[in-house]
C-alpha cells in the first residue's frame, strides 16, 4: 500500500507535528514553588555563615535545606506529566541557551567562590555569607531565564527552525 | 525519498503520538490523551500498536495512590520519527510548499 502523502498532507503533517511539539514543551515548564528559591537561598548564606564563624551549625542547615530542596524536586518530577531531562533539551540543540546557561552558571560559582576573597580584600564583614546572599539572589534573578527559555524552545518549534 | 516514510507511523493519531514524545523524555497517558485529543481506549491501542513496532515503551507506575502510565520514545522510535519528519519535509520541498521552511 502506498502511503506517500501528496505535498499538501505533507505540510498538514508537519504543522501537526509542531503544534503537538510545542505543546509538549509547553506542558514540561513547571516552575517550582516560590519558596524553594528562599530555602535555596538559606543554603548558600548558612554555607557562607558556617565557613565565617567557623560553626557546625551551617552545615547542620545546609543539610536541611539540602533534605527540603531535595523532596520538592522529587514531588515536583513524579507530579509532572511530561518530563524532559538534561538530555532532552540537549537535542533541541539551541546553541544560544547552552551558552546563556553555561555562562550563568560561570558566573554565579565565580561569586560564590571568588566573591568572599574580593569581599575580605575590602573589609567586609561576613563575606562568605553576603557571597553566598548574592549567588541566591542570582539565581531567583534567573527565574526568568527559565521562562525566556521555554517561550524560545516553542517559538523555534512552531517556526520549523528545530 | 519516500523509503524513509514509516507506515506504522504514518497515521495522524501515531504521528501526533510520537511528535508529542519526541521534544519529552516520558509523557502521562492522560497528557498525551488530551493533546492528541483521542479516547483512552484509541490511544490504548496506538500506544500498543507503536509498542510492538519497538518505537515506545510503555511503563506503569503509580504517583501517591493513584495509577499512572507513562509512555517514552524507544532509539528505534526516535530514529523512525526522525525519518518520517524528513521524508515529510521533502515531500514539502519538493513542491516547494512552505512547510520546509517552517511556514
Amino acid at each position: 500500500m502506498d502511503i506517500t502523502p501528496t505535498p499538501n498532507e505533507a505540510d498538514e503533517a508537519l504543522r501537526q507535528i509542531r503544534h503537538q511539539q510545542a505543546e509538549s514543551v509547553r506542558n514540561a515548564y513547571k516552575p517550582g514553588p516560590w519558596w524553594a528559591h528562599l530555602v535555596l537561598t538559606a543554603f548558600f548564606v548558612s554555607y557562607g555563615l558556617g565557613k565565617d564563624l567557623d560553626s557546625v551549625w551551617g552545615t547542620v542547615f545546609q543539610v536541611l535545606c539540602w533534605l527540603i530542596l531535595a523532596a520538592v524536586a522529587v514531588v515536583q518530577w513524579r507530579r509532572r506529566q511530561v518530563k524532559r531531562s538534561v538530555a532532552t533539551s540537549m537535542r533541541m540543540n539551541d546553541p544560544l541557551t547552552w551558552v546563556l546557561i553555561i555562562g550563568f552558571t560561570a558566573a554565579t560559582l565565580a561569586v560564590l567562590f571568588g566573591g568572599p576573597r574580593l569581599l575580605a580584600s575590602f573589609g567586609v564583614p561576613f563575606p562568605h555569607a553576603v557571597s553566598g546572599l548574592a549567588t541566591g539572589l542570582m539565581l531567583i534573578l534567573a527565574i526568568p531565564l527559565g521562562r525566556w527559555e521555554v517561550r524560545r524552545s516553542i517559538a523555534r518549534i512552531e517556526s520549523g527552525e528545530r | 525519498m519516500t523509503a524513509q516514510l514509516d507506515a506504522v507511523i504514518h497515521p495522524p493519531t501515531r504521528l501526533s503520538i510520537m511528535a508529542l514524545l519526541a521534544t519529552a523524555d516520558e509523557a502521562d497517558f492522560a497528557f498525551v490523551r488530551d493533546s492528541v485529543g483521542v479516547s483512552d481506549s484509541v490511544l490504548s491501542k496506538h500506544g500498543s500498536a507503536l509498542e510492538a513496532a519497538g518505537y515506545v515503551e510503555i511503563r506503569k507506575g503509580h504517583v501517591g495512590k493513584r495509577p499512572r502510565t507513562w509512555f517514552r520514545l524507544t532509539p528505534a522510535g526516535r530514529r523512525a520519527f526522525a525519518g518520517h519528519v524528513k521524508a515529510l519535509q521533502e515531500i514539502v520541498g519538493q513542491a516547494n510548499l512552505p512547510g520546509l521552511r517552517g511556514g
